[in-house]
């Protein structure tokens, strides 16, 4: 039979295949998930729960969609004095913690503390235990509880999962109003000054690629503060505030500007643009609250984890650290030990930093810190210094922040086949076989062998298993010099005996590398 | 014919209901799943189902032209409606499932919120089937083609599921979310019964089902003029994908030559095959009385 006349029919029907399957995503997709769906705002809008409220911290209103007017301040206190309330503090999980209490990662809020007479303390919830389910759905943060509770009442009764000393207990808790000396309208703390709880920052290169902005225009929020205003009316890290009041955004010290001169209570218009769209989010400027008391916390395991990054050494971030560099509880990330070489010296990073995450991919422990480092030419990462969030960013090797190149290396070079003996090679550990991939030190990941002949101006490519008996494979191919990231010492040693001379520690592409090797640039190790 | 144009028109009506499915499956199917309404998402399943049943048509046309070889002697007409029956079996369970689904969405309460572009998307169609239906039925008149009205009909009926897909769309706009997976149900329902209808024909004429009765009868009319026949024994009929065969016994006297049997055998066949607008196929036995 013709060949068209069967393709005819197996088009169709493999477009109904999708077509169905299509229909079933459009069936069970979440309507405010939707981009351009009717209410978003919607969701977004959340106002905190009693539980969060410190002393000294102005009750926010929750951000009502645009529209409701004048009638805002009535429908606000009628939806607080029916907000319902568990009396549980949380805190979220870390991963020393989540050893602790042998949880696996990602589960359960801890409670770190119980209120007298709440529901949750006359329910049987204890200090220490994990909550794991709230009302039937799995809780990993503080917001999900928060959420939960939002569409609840006074007088519902919920279920409540928690873990406790290893087991798993149910409780029904029946929910209550408030008490009111919970809320504290603080009118007279009038010492600290107005504040929105976000971190902004200006925009360069590297961030406008990692955020996939247009331009660079606006501040980017690089951090909010859980229950400030800024998170309650939904604003979120990455977002890019582009208009105040329907003033232009230039800079970091403008908006503050504009934010100092605020009265607190007053409500102000942000224009936002978030993942391409502009949305205008109302926030009311409140006060910065204190400092939360700290919470004691469970003796942790103490076990530094190493490891190096673009030139500095990080350790994992201990409990211990956390107290030390005040941070708040249950904090999580990467703590920077040592900054010792440029990229990292020249780009600002400084001991006692703690990375959070790297463009957007959270960094709690090394594991996820070394893959989330090793995917990244280039990385906006976000740091915690002092009691500020700032993201850093890392341009790709050979650019600076502002996306222009720092030199040109020698294209020139063309691949051969391996071909011996050739006097004075070069041999580069690199993570691909080309000459744009990046100097690699890992010898765990079967790193490519590049040699390069500089009087030829040739490269060739040994095959990825050469790797595993390096020593032979340069010896072979009358090596005298290898370029490589961190190698362990016991190759070093290994290296040395045959008398290679040693470049480590190379950071970016193998182009740079050859570059700097030709004009001297390279330090041997000794 | 009113215009030179109209024959043209005509032998057109096929390709721009194929381009015009085609079109309204990807236009469809675009903005279901943009607009995220179930309804037109099943409308565009709708429409492959009928662009599915015009290209097996064209298959059949393609699969008849072929002659019969030693290992299949009565040709290959059939093969046509054993695709037929598979594919509408694959489409039935394809209706089933949107059925099913839809009835979970509005059981389990999950609303569903299209966006206004799918109501454009729904209007689109309702156009585009409306004009194709005008022209068939216009050429169809103009050049005396009672099949191709009848046909044109027949696909009027795609125009009504894109109407309650577009008021389920509506519907699900003034607040009523179960409104959209209901139409993608009625939509389902329309399917079901479509393919139903094609799998009986299909099988009907893997049967060798008799041809309509006015046929038989516009047979035994023509061949009543055929001199030297005394009477009709017997008519049989049947399809064998575009091409009629039919067998026929005739009585005649028992005097006649052989050579005058001969002449009576082609006359038949003659005023059989001027009777039909279709390839046809004839065989004729003689039977004295």
């Amino acid at each position: 039979m013709n060949k068209s006349l069967i393709m005819g029919p197996v088009t169709v029907i493999i477009c109904v295949i999708i077509l169905a399957m299509m229909y079933e995503w459009v069936g069970n997709v979440n309507p405010n998930t939707l981009v351009g769906g009717e209410t978003p705002e919607l969701a977004l809008a959340q106002f905190p729960t009693n539980t969060e409220i410190q002393p000294g911290q102005l009750v926010n209103n929750p951000s009502f969609p645009i529209g409701i007017g004048n009638g805002q301040i009535q429908l606000i206190n009628q939806a607080q004095a029916q907000a319902p309330y568990l009396g549980v503090r949380v805190t979220e999980i870390n991963a020393a913690l989540a050893t602790e209490l042998k949880l696996p990662p990602k589960t359960g809020v801890y409670v770190s503390s119980v209120y007298p007479k709440s529901p949750a303390e006359k329910a049987g919830i204890q200090t220490g235990d994990a909550l794991l389910k709230c009302d039937h759905k799995p809780v990993n943060q503080r917001e999900l509880i928060n959420r939960i509770l939002q569409v609840k009442k006074a007088g519902d009764v919920i279920k409540i999962l928690v873990q406790r000393n290893g087991r798993k207990k149910s409780f029904h808790v029946k929910l209550e109003t408030a008490p009111a000396g919970l809320i504290q309208i603080a009118a007279t703390a009038v010492a600290t000054p107005v504040w929105m709880g976000a971190d902004i920052q200006n925009i360069d290169a590297v961030m406008k690629m990692q955020f996939k902005l247009k331009d660079k225009k606006g501040v980017i929020i690089s951090h909010v503060t859980p229950s400030s205003p800024a998170s309650v009316s939904g604003l979120k890290t990455g977002d890019v505030i582009r208009r105040f009041d329907g003033t232009r955004i230039r800079d970091v010290k403008q908006l503050q500007g504009f934010i100092l001169k605020g009265q607190p209570g007053q409500q102000v218009q942000l224009t936002v643009l978030r993942n391409d769209n502009f949305t205008t989010i109302p926030i009311v400027l409140g006060q910065k609250p204190s400092q939360p008391d700290k919470i004691p916390f469970l003796g942790p395991a103490d076990i530094a984890i190493e490891g190096t990054w673009i030139g500095m050494d990080v350790s994992e971030l201990s409990p211990n650290d956390v107290g030390a560099l005040g941070l708040p509880d249950g904090t999580t990330g990467i703590v920077v030990n040592d900054v010792e070489s440029p990229p990292a010296l020249t780009l600002g990073f400084q001991t006692g930093d703690v990375i959070t995450s790297i463009n957007g991919v959270p960094t709690p422990d090394m594991k996820r810190f070394v893959t989330a480092t090793k995917q990244q030419t280039s990385a906006v990462v976000d740091l915690i210094r002092g009691n500020k969030h700032l993201f850093m960013t890392v341009p790709p090797p050979g650019f600076t922040r502002q996306g222009t190149k720092i030199h040109t290396g020698n294209t020139n070079f063309k691949q051969v086949a391996n071909m011996q003996p050739i006097h004075h090679r070069v041999a580069i550990l690199s993570s691909g076989p080309q000459l744009n991939a990046t100097v690699s030190g890992n010898m765990n990941v079967n790193p490519f062998i590049i040699l390069v002949d500089f009087s030829s101006q040739s490269y060739a490519v040994l095959d990825q298993s050469a790797a595993n008996a390096l020593v032979q494979a340069l010896k072979q191919n009358n090596v005298s010099a290898l370029i490589c990231g961190n190698i362990s010492q016991a190759t070093v040693n290994a290296l040395k005996a045959n008398g290679l001379i040693i470049y480590s520690g190379v950071v970016g592409t193998n182009l740079d590398a050859i570059h700097l090797y030709e004009t001297s640039k390279l330090w041997a190790m000794n | 014919m009113k215009y030179k144009a109209c024959e043209k028109c005509a032998r057109s009506v096929g390709k721009v209901n194929v381009a015009g499915n085609i079109l309204m499956i990807i236009v469809k199917g675009y903005m279901g799943v943009v607009g995220r309404s179930t309804g037109l998402i099943a409308d565009a399943i709708h429409s492959s189902a009928d662009l599915l049943a015009t290209i097996i048509m064209i298959i059949g046309l393609n699969i008849s032209d072929r002659e019969q070889d030693d290992q299949y002697p009565y040709g290959y007409g059939k093969a046509e409606y054993i695709v037929a029956i598979i594919i509408y079996i694959f489409l039935f369970i394809v209706g089933i499932y949107i059925i099913y689904h839809g009835l979970l969405v509005i059981i389990e309460g999950r609303e569903i919120r299209p966006c206004l572009s799918a109501a454009w998307g729904a209007i689109f169609s309702i156009a585009i089937n409306e004009l194709m239906f005008r022209q068939s039925v216009c050429a169809g008149t103009q050049i005396n083609s009672p099949s191709m009205v009848a046909k044109a009909w027949e696909s009027r009926s795609d125009v009504y599921s894109s109407v309650a897909v577009l008021i389920g769309i509506i519907g699900a706009k003034m607040g009523f979310h179960f409104m959209d997976p209901l139409a993608a149900i009625a939509v389902g329902g329309i399917i079901l019964k479509i393919c139903a209808e094609m799998v009986k024909e299909s099988a009907c004429q893997l049967m060798d089902q008799a041809p309509d009765e006015e046929i038989i009868d516009n047979i035994a009319k023509n061949l009543e003029k055929v001199n030297n026949i005394f009477g009709i024994k017997n008519i049989r009929g049947r399809e064998i994908g575009r091409i009629l065969e039919f067998d026929i016994s005739l009585n005649v006297p028992e005097y006649l030559t052989v050579s005058q049997g001969e002449q009576i055998k082609k006359d038949a066949i003659e005023a059989v095959r001027s009777s039909m607008d279709r390839k046809t196929v004839v065989y004729v036995k003689l039977f004295s009385v």
